[in-house]
């Protein structure tokens, strides 16, 4: 069989009849109601829009820490009890923070929809934190990032890109997971000044989709929520600004205990806004570097057989507050030098920048958006948390849907621009890990 | 404004989910199973063969065919390959399990037909040249050096080798480098006509009403061809039981080392990893419903009784878990969690602790509903999608569950009583019986794990080839 040619035909638009609503409450929460009623589940999805980015200084880690201690106890709830409620009723529930905000997440039969609203209402209404829950969190999340980070190999890679790629004192200068010294130093007076701060309804989208009604959705909102005083306001989040592109390369080389050499290269790219800037970023990250047939699969692993094969050595960062990062990360083949790998990535992206992508080349692309849209929306979960990020993000709830028509209206002449413009090769952070010559460790 | 909170809402009790009903016809040697997500746009077409690596006589083969399925053609080379699937919007994939392996699409319904040649070709026409099989190769034994450096996959590894041991699962997720290195072309050649010589299970989920089952199953006739039988494995037995290895009567016993410690150095490591527990019924044991309930108990959900002690009470741990690991043949309990190096030997006595407190005087109702709660009302959720409906039959079928037979454990969940809980957990979960296998600082460690509280030491300085 030849290899077939991208037809005309896509996959099926996800936007489709759906019943959906938006509401705002008196307070200024956002609400999403989306009534599906296929499965009898229900997911429940508040994002507040709060994340590290607002750490105080000497305070890095804590926004995830207060994720954390956000499980401890509420006025009508205990210490462990949202949880074990949840778990108990058959829901599938946690929490996330990342840089620019923090979600609370839950999927469980629809008959439980109300108890789950219940138990998110408590908990933004009210705190009731003791020391000895917020010591056992501190030491949950000291252990968290133990398990995540200081003991994998490979571990720090991620936090030294940023350290590199982001200047001391900006936003993305740290991770969310934070540093020892800082988790050590939070206190629980931070903890109530922050719950003050950043969680009420202004700060926060509350998304519920699946086996509901929209009248229902909205009346249940209204009443586990209507009666939580506003913030007075959402607060600014800190200013953050960098040049577009980074003004000369920087490096950090590191030796450790890890079983092959790794390359990690980030660009500085535009923040994911969602707008056409950003959007051809996001086709040149597919071209490059996602898919078997990406160009540095082509060149990494097929054709020289530098590096470990990965069906994702590119991945385009999603910053939403300032400039976000292009990532480069791939593992060399045993025997293979890094500089050998890294000219070869180099030459690439020259290559790229210099010729631009071809007709071909964008039509793969849209296929693969097409399908990574569809699948992306394909459960009530991954619907609930979309919504809450674009309500939150542009404040309407169509950025949700029309991600294929963006990847459609995109033009070869858009996307070699980006090339151009940022693959340049000042724009670059590189971090590199080399294994310890070390002969009681053959790994 | 003041705060003003609703009162609790009153509980509420879901209706009992419906299970799917699969329908199975048969089409020549294929028995072809199909799956009703109505409306759904997408389709998940998989061809299952019950047969995996603990089938092979040639150690790695099957790990280098999965490789080379799904990649490549004799037309199409790995570049060209992933160009025409992305072309496609499809997504093709080889899976190999222990005791199963599969080859599968899921693709927008209208592109079935062009996805599903893509994928035959793949199947009947792979690249298994002398040069594709040592690139597999190669890529393989980079895959395991990393897989070994992680300290996660290296508990489990020297886990299923020691509780394991003698069996062929005891080789654990991958071959060892040595066994890789001596697989040759034409084993991998070999592997792959029988692969094609038996009649696979054609499984597809989508929406019924918009596709021909008949059609589909027509296709993959038509490529495979007449060599295809309902038995014509060429060097794989026809079951886990005649092989002469794998236990078949789901009975296995623990082996009669009785508790040992295994402390696998990994220096400096700021955390311990721990891997513990014994031998276990399979999945087709009558104690299986009870025995999942009990370890749900013990280390289920977030308010299990592992996870309260060790997270919530001692904050050595990020999280703790038990799981039942039921395969086929032949099963596992497991008990894995992972805490701060200074806190080992502590947690090691606190997991003694706590399971034998589970164990006598056992759980309570209480805790047995939730679990049973926990369990059954999460159902839904593995039906989702197409993906989610597809992988779910897929290992029920793998693990030799009929399509007839999907809701049994949840009826099954439903009826244990806290009685037969304890009684399966009194069977099954054997203190006396543990492996506790520990990869963190020998050299912090070895001390304070040497006391015998646990079962002899053996340390592991060298990690597995």
């Amino acid at each position: 069989m030849s290899a077939p040619t991208a037809a005309a035909t896509r996959l099926p638009a996800a936007t489709g009849d759906r019943a959906i609503v938006t509401h705002r409450l008196d307070n200024g929460l956002r609400v999403v109601v989306e009534e599906d009623r296929r499965v009898p589940l229900t997911a429940v999805n508040l994002r507040y829009d709060v994340g590290s980015r607002d750490e105080e200084p000497g305070r890095t880690g804590f926004a995830h820490l207060f994720e954390h201690v956000m499980f401890e106890g509420s006025r009508n709830v205990a210490a462990g009890e949202h949880f074990a409620t949840l778990q108990a009723a058959g829901a599938t529930l946690n929490a996330t923070t990342s840089f620019d905000r923090t979600t609370y997440y839950q999927t469980l039969p629809s008959t439980h929809l109300e108890l789950a609203l219940w138990l998110e209402a408590d908990r933004m209404g009210s705190l009731d934190l003791t020391e000895e829950t917020f010591e056992n969190q501190r030491a949950v999340v000291k252990n968290e990032r133990r398990q995540s980070y200081d003991n994998q190999p490979y571990g720090d890679t991620t936090e030294r890109l940023y350290a590199l790629a982001y200047p001391a004192g900006h936003p993305y200068h740290h991770l969310p997971i934070g540093c020892m010294d800082d988790l050590d130093a939070a206190t629980l007076a931070d903890a109530a000044r922050f719950h003050r701060r950043w969680y009420g309804p202004e700060t926060c989208v509350l998304s519920i989709v699946g086996d509901v009604g929209l009248a229902e959705g909205i009346d249940l909102a209204e009443r586990h929520f209507g009666g939580i005083p506003s913030l007075g306001g959402a607060p600014p989040h800190p200013p953050a600004t960098l040049p577009p592109t980074m003004p000369a390369p920087t490096r950090d080389e590191v030796t450790a205990r890890v079983p092959a050499p790794q390359l990690t290269i980030g660009l500085r790219v535009p923040r994911d806004d969602e707008s056409p800037t950003h959007d051809a970023v996001d086709v040149l990250e597919r071209v490059l570097g996602r898919g078997r047939g990406s160009r540095l699969y082509r060149a990494l692993v097929i054709e020289r057989q530098l590096v470990q094969p990965s069906t994702s050595l590119l991945r385009c960062g999603h910053l939403r507050g300032d400039a976000t990062l292009l990532v480069a990360r791939v593992r060399a083949r045993s025997g293979v030098e890094l500089g050998e790998v890294e000219a070869a990535i180099e030459e690439v992206l020259a290559e790229v920048a210099g010729e631009g992508i071809t007709a071909g080349e964008l039509e793969r692309v849209r296929m693969m958006g097409h399908r990574a849209h569809h699948l992306g929306l394909a459960t009530v979960a991954a619907r609930a948390d979309r919504y809450g990020q674009v309500m939150t993000e542009h404040d309407d709830l169509e950025h949700a849907f029309d991600t294929p028509a963006r990847l459609d209206a995109m033009t070869l002449e858009q996307v070699t621009e980006a090339a151009r413009r940022w693959l340049v090769p000042h724009n670059r952070a590189v971090v590199t890990h080399v294994p310890t010559p070390d002969p009681e460790d053959p790994r | 404004m003041t705060l003003r909170l609703a009162p609790r809402p009153q509980p509420t009790q879901p209706a009992r989910f419906a299970h799917p009903e699969p329908t199975v016809e048969r089409h020549g040697p294929l028995e072809v199973v199909g799956v009703d997500v109505p409306n759904a746009g997408m389709v998940d077409v998989r061809l299952l063969w019950p047969r995996g690596w603990v089938h092979e006589r040639t150690s790695g083969v099957s790990e280098l065919t999965s490789r080379l399925l799904a990649t490549a053609t004799g037309e199409l080379d790995r570049f060209r390959f992933g160009c025409a699937s992305d072309a496609l919007g499809a997504h093709l994939e080889a899976t190999l399990q222990s005791e199963a392996t599969s080859l599968g699409v899921d693709v927008v319904a209208e592109r079935l037909p062009d996805a599903l040649a893509l994928l035959l070709d793949a199947l009947t026409t792979p690249d298994v040249s002398t040069a594709a099989v040592d690139r597999a190769r190669a890529e393989a034994l980079d895959q395991r050096r990393r897989l070994l450096a992680d300290p996660n996959e290296l508990g489990s590894e020297t886990f299923v080798r020691r509780v394991h041991a003698g069996t062929p699962y005891g080789r654990g997720r991958s071959a060892s480098s040595d066994a890789l290195r001596a697989v040759t072309a034409e084993d991998v050649a070999l592997h792959v006509a029988s692969l094609r010589a038996t009649a696979p299970t054609l499984l597809v989920t989508g929406d019924l009403a918009t596709i021909d089952l008949l059609a589909v199953a027509a296709q993959v006739t038509a490529r495979l061809g007449p060599a295809v039988t309902a038995n014509g494995d060429l060097d794989m037995p026809d079951d886990g039981a005649s092989n002469g290895q794998v236990p078949a009567d789901g009975t296995v016993p623990a082996d009669g080392g009785g508790r040992r410690v295994v402390l696998v150095h990994r220096p400096g490591a700021v955390q311990s990893v721990l891997v513990i527990g014994h031998p276990a019924p399979s999945r087709h044991h009558p104690d299986h419903a009870a025995t999942g309930l009990g370890l749900a108990v013990l280390g289920g959900a977030f308010h299990s009784r592992l996870n309260l002690r060790l997270r919530e009470d001692c904050g050595i741990t990020y999280g703790a878990r038990a799981h039942h690991v039921a395969r086929r043949w032949c099963g596992a309990i497991m008990l894995r969690t992972a805490v701060q190096t200074d806190a080992t030997a502590q947690a090691l006595v606190e997991i003694d602790r706590v399971v034998a407190q589970l164990v006598a005087p056992g759980p309570t109702d209480e805790e047995v509903d939730d679990a049973r709660s926990w369990l059954l009302q999460r159902t839904p959720q593995r039906y989702e999608t197409v993906r989610h409906t597809a992988d779910t039959v897929a290992a029920a079928l793998g693990l030799g569950i009929g399509p007839e037979q999907l809701g049994v454990l949840d009826e099954q969940r439903a009826r244990a009583t806290t009685a037969e809980v304890w009684a399966a957990l009194h069977r099954h979960l054997r203190r006396d019986a543990f492996t506790t296998v520990v990869v963190g600082d020998a050299d912090r460690l070895a001390d304070e794990l040497g006391d015998g509280v646990h079962g002899p030491l053996e340390v592991v300085r060298a990690p597995p080839a």
